[in-house]
This record gives C-alpha cells, structure tokens and sequence, in this order.
C-alpha cells in the first residue's frame, strides 16, 4: 500500500519503521535527518501518486493541524480513508468541521503505543466506515488488530494512563514521595509494567498534559484538571 | 551479620489475621524472633495451625528449606496478653481498620512497652499521626504498610507521620530491608502511594463503562495489550468490589470530596447488589462453575 503520514515526528516514525512492507510518504517540514530511513518525505501534496491510507499523528488540535487537515482532504482522493489521532479531540468534532463523516477513522496514537498488540480505534457518530476494512489489513498485516471503541477523548488507554501519571505527578508535587519511589512502589505493590512517572516521560510530558487538558475542557471535569508540576515537566522537559 | 542489619531481634505482631501471620512468617524467616498476639488463645492457636500450612506450602514450592521452615516456626510465640509482647523493641500492629481499636492496642502497648519500643502501623487508610498522638512518645511510631501476602510481595511503605523521629524511620527502612523487602519513605497522607496513585486505574476505567463507551471486557483487552497483568474489571472482581469501594470512598471523604477520587455509582449498585466479584460468584464477570 501507499501510506501517507504527517504529525508528531516520534509516533510518525514508528509506523514507517512497522511498515516496511509498504511506502510510507510522510508529509512534514522536519529536517530529513530527523525522519525513519524508509520514510519519503514530502514537502508538497501535489508529489504523491494515489494514496491507500492517510494517518494525521498531530497529538493537540493546532491550527497548523487543522490546515494540514485541510489540504488533506481537498488534494486527496473523496475515497482515501484518513486515520486520525483522537486523544485530544473526537474524530465526531474532526469529520464534522472537514465534513468528512465516511472517511474519518479515529485511532489512539502516542509515542510507543504501537508496541501494544491491538490499537484502538472509533468511527464518527453516524458515518459510514468506508475506510475500515483497509485499515483493518494494514494493521493485520503489522501482526495486530483493531479494537473498535465509541469516539471520545482520550479513547481508553491514553485516557487511563494520563490520570494514573497526574495522580503520580500529583503525589511528587505534594512530598509523598519521590519519583523513584512513586514508580518502585507502583511496579511492586500493583505489578505496574512500568513506574507511573518514567511512563509519562515516555509518552511525552506534553502530549500527556494536552489529553488531561482536552479531558477538562470537552468533559468539563475537575478530576481531570493537570497538576501544576505536570505543566512544569511538559515546559522544561521533552 | 552486622549489628545494623540484626536491628529488632525481638518483635511483636499484634493481630493474627491475614496480614498479621504473614508479618509474622516474614519477621520470622529473618531469623528473629516474634511475638504474635490476638485477643483470644483460641484464635491465635487457630492462626498458628494456618501459618505452619503456609510454612508447608512454602518449603513445597521450593522458596524455603525444611530447616528454614521448622526454625522459623519456633521462633513465633503466641500470646493473649499485652504483657507478653511488652519486652519486644519493634510492635507491628495490624488489626482490623478502625481507629478506635488501633488507638485503644496502642495505648495497651504504652501501658506495658518501654517508651523506646517502635510501634509500627500496618493500616492502609488511617492516619499515622492520629494513631501517634494516642501514646507517650508519639516520635516512636510510624506506619509499615504491607502488601497482601504479605510473606510474598517486597513492597513496604514505610509512613513517616509529623512527629516521627527521622531515625526511626531509617532504623525501620533498615529493618525492612534485612525482612527481604523493598521498602519506600511515604509522607503520612491518605492511601500513601500505592492505594492513591492506583485510585484512576479502577475510577477512569469506571467513568468509562458509565458513559458506555465500551464494556468491561474490552476496556481489559485494551489494558493487558499494553502490559499490565490484568485489567481493572478483573482485578476489582479479584479484589472485591465491597473492598475496592471502600478505599476508593476513604480516600474521597480524606481528601474533601475532590472530584479526582469520586466513587462510581455503577460500583455502589454492585456492592449494594451483592456482586462483589469472585468471592460472591459474579462480579463485573461471572465466576461461577459451568
């Protein structure tokens, strides 16, 4: 298949290194050096032949994602099926505002999330799926399958996992205990697969404070409301 | 073995339930000796007759040697008055969570225990420094949070409260090393690390059922696909959801009503329902024999 990928560059690059079975396309203005060897980047649409599935890896809803999101669907095929990352935002709100029902899949995508054997993805309210049977293959094909959930924020896992490392992030801020000990004791006590806090550094401190913030806003929900120290780690730390 | 690592040659437990017999094997093992107490010979001699069936089931696996067993067994004393657990210089007291019968042991133990004596709270969800300011010398008493089994599982929290004498709790952190555990430092604060920090994995996943945007199975797939050992339905029916409620309201009511920590009302009707998961035969799953 002819894959096109464009958002955050660490998630971008794990798919293209899953697919070596197919080309991958990555539409993005990062340096080439930055990009997984077998990606193909493009700076400019109008250079891709026909595409089989477009996935838009954006993590916050920017305006740089809404204008790629944009182009996207006035220089693609009406039939190309665009996968599109719903931590932050439904893929309900996305397909409504590009008027793109049919074609709009959501998925939960953040760094290291493919590693899981299954990927969890969600339709708009009331579209038609058109697209689902080819990202089925495509992922059947990377040895996973898909688990269809109903479209909200955060999805499942993305969701959890923020309010497990706020709570952890929370307990560091109030001198419960130190970060080390937070993480020993949570892989000790519970057989947590890895400390709350060396998970949020690998899921990315921004892209974990952006769920909890897209959480507070669309859910309108204190629980969901960041630590402050939690905006502190996404500030200082990558 | 070094005068540091021998700290504590004499203890005490005081409860012989679940909890208290395992921190008895445990202490036990380490080639100390222990006194166990509870209220009754009958029940404590019923709890010596479930720890040697431990002991056995242990050495049967393989973790210790007959000798270990056999030697470990002698040094554990049963006792029903407080007057015998009083010569110990470390008390681990895990009784059932009330603070009123933890208030009303430790000023027993004032009574006959030298103002030395460590006194130690297993408790998951009551205040250490409440439990302090009952007795004379509150510096001396910290908490020494267990996981269940309690013989098994490394993990102490080892609760520094206000007036804890910082040597204590390294004295204590020291002690709980040479057990064989891995012990963490935890400021005196409602559900220490573990029961807080856990508090999301079972209330989002809840959330999640509430706004039915999938089932409890689905909601584990997705759960054990990224490592964890189970997921939050089957671990609550594990659990019990009649226990799960109740850390989970603790913590509400400790911390305000903050809406971080807010029970879910599909897990009160359950509980009100009697499925409370494996132990009631049907819980978020049906645990029943086909």
């Amino acid at each position: 298949m002819n894959l096109l990928f464009t958002g955050q560059t660490a998630i971008v690059n794990e798919w293209v290194a899953a697919c070596t079975q197919h080309v991958c396309y990555v539409y993005s203005r990062v340096e080439k050096k930055s990009l997984h060897k077998n990606a193909q980047r493009v700076l400019s649409l109008d250079e891709l032949p026909t595409i089989d599935l477009i996935f838009d890896f954006h993590v916050r809803v920017s305006k740089k994602r809404r204008i790629i999101l944009r182009d996207l669907i006035s220089e693609s095929d009406p039939m190309t099926p665009i996968v599109t990352n719903t931590v932050t935002v439904t893929a309900t709100e996305l397909a409504m505002w590009l008027d793109a029902r049919d074609r709009m899949i959501g998925i939960a995508a953040l760094p290291s999330l493919l590693q899981a054997g299954l990927l969890e993805i969600s339709f708009p309210h009331s579209g038609k799926q058109h697209g689902r049977p080819k990202l089925e293959q495509l992922v059947e094909d990377l040895g996973k399958r898909c688990e269809v959930i109903d479209d909200e924020v955060g999805m499942i896992f993305p969701r959890i996992i923020a309010l497990l490392i706020n709570e952890a992030v929370l307990s560091v801020q109030q001198g419960v205990a130190t970060v080390d000990d937070i993480d020993t004791a949570m892989q000790l006590g519970v057989n947590y697969p890895e400390g709350p806090l060396a998970w949020g550094a690998k899921l990315g401190w921004s892209n974990v404070l952006s769920i909890l913030q897209a959480l507070h806003a669309k859910l309108g929900d204190d629980r969901y409301r960041p630590a402050s120290l939690l905006k502190k780690f996404a500030l200082t730390q990558s | 073995m070094s005068d540091e690592g021998m700290k504590f040659t004499n203890t005490g437990v005081i409860g012989s339930g679940t909890m208290g017999s395992g921190i008895a094997i445990t202490i036990a093992l380490s080639e100390r000796n222990v006194v166990l107490f509870d209220i009754s010979a009958e029940i404590v001699h019923r709890a010596m007759e479930r720890i040697s069936g431990t002991m056995h089931a242990s050495k049967e696996r393989g973790r210790i040697s007959t000798e270990q067993m056999q030697q470990a067994f002698e040094r554990i004393t049963p006792c029903w008055t407080y007057e015998d657990v009083a010569k110990a210089e470390c008390i681990i007291e895990a009784a059932p969570e009330s603070l009123e019968l933890k208030k009303n042991i430790f000023q027993n133990l004032d009574t006959v225990c030298d103002r030395n004596t460590v006194f130690a709270s297993n408790t998951s969800s009551l205040s250490i420094t409440a439990i302090a300011m009952t007795v004379s010398h509150p510096e001396r008493v910290l908490g020494m949070h267990f996981f269940n089994p309690a013989h098994i599982m490394k993990l102490v929290e080892v609760v520094q409260a206000k007036w804890t004498n910082t040597t204590i709790v390294s004295d204590v952190m020291t002690f709980a090393k040479s057990l064989g555990k891995t012990p963490v430092r935890v400021s005196d604060t409602p559900g220490f690390i573990v029961n807080r920090v856990a508090r999301p994995f079972y209330n989002e996943a809840l959330r999640i059922l509430e706004e039915r945007i999938t089932e409890p199975e689905v909601i584990d797939r997705i759960m054990t696909a990224h490592g964890f050992k189970m997921g939050p339905f089957t671990l609550m029916d594990l659990i019990g959801n009649d226990v799960n409620y109740e850390v989970t309201k603790s913590l509400y009511d400790a911390y305000h009503q903050d809406p971080r920590y807010r029970p879910s009302f599909i897990q009160r009707a359950m509980v009100e329902a009697g499925l409370l998961g494996k132990k009631s035969g049907q819980g978020f799953y049906s645990h029943r024999e086909p």
